[in-house]
């Protein structure tokens, strides 16, 4: 499954837009993680549990974004965003979505 | 010499079914499989942890094996551990002493009831939800990506 930013997939032509394709996950840090981080925050440097929080909602919304893609019987997914917002205290909420498309097959070189 | 021994069956599809290679009847079945067989599904969530590490896999940082060093240093888990189990054993006994101090004064009945149950239901409640996030916490593949 090719994953783009950009709105066509470079050296490829598009056959056809299959629609809006989405995942997104809520996950929380359970409370020790909580409790270092709060105590990383008063001598500073980097909050590893939470770095490692957000990755796992990251790849967690962009599987089920290729999920829901490949159920669509698309080849890519154009235009990809990611979002995130704060739904509770302490989570890592991640929204990813793009454009389902079809591509034309490769020319041959 | 004798070649190395193909994995069985189930082993196969459950890498097909992570990688997404599966469709259709074969798909569906899988599908029903997965959800009466806890073993199976364990077996694909491992796959897909596999699936997530090496998507991710990047150049170590200079800070990593630092990182590395400290957790398994036997200092920083005691010092972290003793005061996990500090925090845990204190905050359990002032509950209780809470509770005690309660049932023993001259609050109305009904109040030290309320309180109790509220108590207990709390700890219940949490209890259940540990409990749910412990049976499910094997079949989590994205417990374990680092950034």
């Amino acid at each position: 499954m090719i994953l783009t930013t950009t709105e066509t997939v470079p050296g490829r032509a598009i056959e056809s837009a299959l629609g809006l394709v989405k995942g997104n996950t809520v996950r929380a840090a359970h409370a020790g993680d909580d409790m270092q981080a709060w105590f990383k925050n008063l001598v500073g440097g980097e909050l590893e549990e939470y770095t490692a929080l957000l990755a796992g909602a990251r790849e967690q919304a962009l599987d089920r974004l290729i999920a829901d893609a490949r159920a669509r019987g698309a080849d890519a997914v154009v235009g990809l965003h990611f979002s995130s917002c704060e739904i509770a205290e302490g989570a890592a909420e991640f929204l990813v979505y793009g454009t389902a498309v079809k591509l034309l097959p490769q020319k041959p070189v | 010499m004798s070649a190395d021994p193909q994995p069985p069956d189930d082993a196969l599809l459950a890498m097909a079914y992570a990688d997404r290679e599966l469709s259709g009847e074969a798909l569906r079945r899988f599908e029903l499989r997965l959800a009466e067989e806890p073993e199976l599904a364990r077996v694909v969530s491992e796959h897909q942890r596999l699936a997530v590490l090496a998507r991710n896999a990047r150049p170590v940082e200079p800070m990593d094996p630092e990182w590395a060093r400290l957790r398994r240093s036997p200092l920083q888990r005691a010092l972290r551990g003793a005061g996990l189990l500090l925090i845990t054993l204190g905050l359990a006994l002032l509950s209780g002493v809470a509770l005690w101090r309660l049932m023993h004064t001259d609050l109305p009945p009904a109040l030290k009831l309320g309180s109790a149950a509220a108590l207990l239901g709390t700890l219940l409640y949490f209890a259940a939800i540990a409990r749910a996030r412990w049976r499910t916490r094997a079949y989590d593949p994205y417990r374990n990506v680092r950034r």
